[in-house]
């Protein structure tokens, strides 16, 4: 490293940021926390380099130091940032600000957030005109918009600009977040996660029209993400960090065909679709795959879940939503059941329903050989201990003001089962069966990663012995790595306890590692039912080929 | 790295009308060097609710920190401080020092009691309301706190007064019900936002009876910005107190209580200062100190 900072105000005039010894630190009361530790990286002129990392590797932070938007609490601690050779560090606030916006591009990660609610398109774009003292006139911003935004894909720009942003889609947001990122021309654009907020085709949609700008201006762009399908469809470089290390970097057909680091090959393996440099189609992957199994079901019955016909709709006269439209599915007791979709698809409200959250406004739901709708409060308590769920973000689920223990002993307490000891026992078996130390019981959320609080989640949910789980998404808040650890455990369970698992997703991926059969579900409506295998392979409606083909 | 700061917990409330906006947002410190404000403010907390700490034994055993007593006339009239009268004397040569320390009790018991009102009658309220949000008792609760919250609290106070008589603990008890409004506003719309996270519903799903996850969830969850709240409420309970006493509805001579003080002092200003200024240094100190502390409260919120 002390080579390369010595050298480093020699550039090559192929390197257009340098990134040298860079250490940035946390801090959180009273502690310090690293979150770059010397990490060096050249990212190369007009190229797309892709930054990719699990939480927690320190990607974001990097994105956020060389634009300086790190959070109050973070500070630069070392190290040097050379962009066209020249020292940014040294640059005061005040200097600096003329370079972001202008110079440097930034695609924020949430386009919900990031627009400001209260005013329009128009007046959004032209902010970054007038805020980077632009000497362009009225005439030419106006023009340069237009442009801009039909090379984004939109064929109307002008009916655009009146707009506010609830009144676009994420994908269209987003686009707009990217428009003003390039409107200043600036030679490089670091994009933060771009698509993780968004639906697969949707972020699909808004990478290539991010292409068509980029290549168009020969913009050097910076990828952050922790896509590796995406790095590797995307970016020409790709730099690997680990817990604030850089441990590989590269061209990306090279560093993903040859791995030369131990974490960038378990990464790897993590994803079943990149394997020898290549993308596999969700299909190719599904092949390679062995094929979960029914085990056999803990219930007499045959049927966990029967849907006749069930449909649900949301808002009063005005602003009617079919959630659910006509939907009729039967899941077989010890089996897996996955319902495909994406955002409002009606998966979710599909799920709900079963679980006796919310009604459905007709049709029959049957769980456990109980008719749900016609169940009073008492009868869907009784119900609820025979199903649980697993919810989709562990940072959510889990009061943070409660311990371990506590939280994996409350159904235990709401239905008064057992002693004090005795679900302390229980606690620690379920533990145990979720692969924790029963020493956790004592311990509080906060101190557990993303997928060992996902473990306590599943451990509360197998508290009552129940025979169905619902899981929604249980594992796209997890990173890759952890994804495929917490199926697997998933599995075990469902073949050791004789589980039925109704699984709501957005990835066929997962779908295709876990169930035994599909419905994919959009607009309220399942378009398509079958074994996973049908579906996977050889998929009859439009829509499934289309989610298939990410 | 979004969790680095993330905030699993603490929910950020906008209730539709907002009686202390500026206590609800969570607010990321922006600009330089906010590192080392922000690892100072626990111990300035700290500090803050010692001097709390100090006061509060003074209130309770005015004995301690008194020198003379309250009512005897022990020196000669308007008397400027020194070291027998550390805050001089009144016009009638009464020790001003231990008035100013037998006053704080008045004050601050008569304060603490019109939040303990507020707070118990506002969370009461905000909780049933909030439960469930739009039924027939938050409507009726709903109508119920507008038509207190239109009454200002001084006016309810006085007809407190003028129908129990005179004294700073019935001026407080009316000045704590209608400070309810604003504590069942914000519980109500804490509730609310409260029963929307993933832990409360996932508590629900496993078959826990409303009333425990209530208690177990939702009151722990709701429970810090309204502290906050409390404590900012403190200080805006001792100055209505004081100004009721000002105007001589609260407490009458010869009662040290301070707005009595201030109001006997006021005719003396130009000749002797320290009768009306120092009890209202006095006032306005403990108020800032209580302030500081809501504020402190609500920055170091987990």
């Amino acid at each position: 490293m002390t080579v390369d900072t010595a050298t480093a105000t020699s550039t090559d005039t192929n390197t257009l940021l340098r990134i040298a010894g860079l250490s940035v630190g946390y801090r959180t009361g009273e502690h310090e926390q690293t979150a770059l530790d010397d990490v060096s990286l050249d990212i190369a002129r007009g190229r797309v380099t892709a930054v990719i990392g699990e939480s927690g590797s320190g990607k974001s932070t990097l994105a956020h130091a060389v634009v300086r938007l790190l959070p109050g609490s973070g500070t630069i601690t070392g190290g040097r940032v050379l962009f066209e050779d020249e020292d940014l560090l040294a640059r005061t606030d005040r200097e600096f600000r003329p370079l972001r916006g202008a110079r440097i591009g930034f695609v924020p990660q949430d386009p919900i957030a990031s627009l400001n609610p209260t005013k329009t398109i128009s007046a959004q774009i032209r902010e970054a005109f007038s805020l980077t003292g632009s000497r362009l006139g009225a005439d030419e911003v106006e023009q340069r918009i237009v442009e801009d935004l039909r090379d984004l894909g939109f064929a109307d720009p002008g009916s655009l600009l009146p707009l506010y942003p609830h009144e676009l889609s994420g994908g269209m947001r987003q686009r707009i977040l990217i428009a003003i990122a390039f409107s200043q021309r600036p030679e490089l654009v670091i994009a933060d996660e771009p698509t993780s907020a968004l639906d697969v085709l949707v972020g699909r949609e808004v990478l290539r029209s991010l292409h068509q700008v980029r290549s168009k201006h020969g913009t050097t762009v910076v990828l952050i993400t922790h896509d590796l399908v995406l790095a590797s469809r995307n970016a020409d470089d790709v730099v690997v960090l680990q817990g604030g290390r850089v441990v590989e970097a590269g061209p990306v057909a090279e560093v993903f065909a040859r791995p030369q680091h131990a974490y960038t090959r378990s990464l790897l393996a993590s994803s079943a679709r990149v394997t020898e440099g290549r993308v596999l189609s969700i299909a190719e992957a599904y092949r390679r795959h062995d094929r979960p199994t029914d085990v056999v079901p803990r219930t007499e019955a045959g049927v966990a879940i029967e849907l006749t016909g069930v449909s649900k709709a949301f808002g009063r006269d005005g602003g009617h939503v079919q959630a659910v439209d006509d939907v009729t599915l039967q899941v077989a007791a010890g089996s897996t059941f996955a319902l495909v979709g994406e955002s409002g698809s009606g998966k979710t409200t599909t799920s709900r329903i079963i679980l006796g959250l919310e009604r459905a406004d007709a049709g029959t739901v049957r769980v456990l050989g109980e008719d749900v709708g016609s169940l009073g409060r008492a009868g869907v308590r009784a119900l609820r201990r025979r199903m649980q769920v697993v919810y989709q973000s562990p940072y959510e689920s889990l009061n943070p003001r409660l311990s371990l223990g506590a939280i994996v002993a409350e159904p235990l307490e709401a239905y008064r089962i057992g002693s004090r000891a005795s679900r302390r026992t229980r606690v620690a078996e379920l533990l145990d069966r979720v692969q924790l130390p029963a020493s956790y019981a004592g311990r509080r959320p906060q101190e557990l990663s993303g997928g060992q609080r996902q473990r306590v989640a599943i451990a509360r949910a197998l508290a009552l012995d129940p025979e169905l789980v619902v899981l929604d998404e249980p594992v796209s808040a997890l990173d890759a790595t952890i994804q495929a650890q917490v199926l697997e455990l998933l599995q075990d369970l469902q073949r050791d306890l004789g589980l039925t698992y109704f699984l709501v997703t957005h990835d066929l991926a997962v779908v295709a590692d876990v169930a035994g059969r599909v419905g994919v579900m959009r607009h309220g409506q399942v378009v398509e039912l079958g074994s996973a295998e049908d579906v996977v392979l050889r998929p009859q409606h439009d829509y499934t080929q289309a989610l298939l083909a990410v | 790295m979004t969790d680095l700061v993330h905030h699993p917990a603490t929910p950020t409330v906008t209730p539709a009308v907002v009686t202390a906006p500026e206590l609800l947002v969570l607010e990321p410190s922006v600009g330089r060097g906010p590192t080392r404000r922000l690892r100072r403010r626990p111990r300035e907390l700290h500090l803050h609710l010692v001097l709390l700490t100090l006061l509060v034994l003074v209130a309770v055993f005015p004995g301690l920190a008194a020198t003379h007593d309250p009512l005897a006339l022990d020196g000669m009239p308007f008397q400027p401080p020194s070291g027998s009268f550390w805050f001089g004397t009144d016009e009638i040569g009464r020790d001003l020092w231990s008035r100013v320390v037998h006053g704080l009790r008045i004050s601050f018991f008569s304060s603490a009691l019109a939040v303990v009102v507020a707070l118990v009658l506002g969370s009461v309220v905000g909780i049933a309301s909030g439960v469930r949000r739009g039924g027939v008792l938050d409507r009726l609760l709903s109508i119920l706190t507008e038509a207190v919250m239109a009454v200002p609290a001084v006016l309810l106070a006085l007809a407190a007064i003028t129908a129990y008589g005179r004294g700073a603990y019935i001026a407080a008890v009316a000045i704590g019900v209608a400070e309810a409004t604003g504590f069942a506003r914000l519980v109500r719309g804490l509730v609310i936002q409260a029963q929307t996270l993933g832990y409360v519903e996932a508590a629900r799903t496993c078959g826990t009876q409303p009333w425990r996850v209530l208690t177990r969830h939702v009151i722990p969850a709701v429970y810090p910005p309204v502290l906050s709240y409390t404590a900012m409420h403190f200080g805006l309970a001792m100055l209505a107190i004081g100004s009721l006493s000002y105007l001589g509805f609260g407490e009458a001579p010869p009662s040290p209580e301070w707005g009595v003080l201030i109001a006997g002092g006021q005719k003396y200003l130009v000749h002797a200062w320290w009768v009306a200024i120092i009890p209202g240094v006095a006032l306005t100190a403990v108020v800032v100190l209580l302030n500081r502390i809501a504020f402190l409260l609500q920055e170091n919120r987990p």
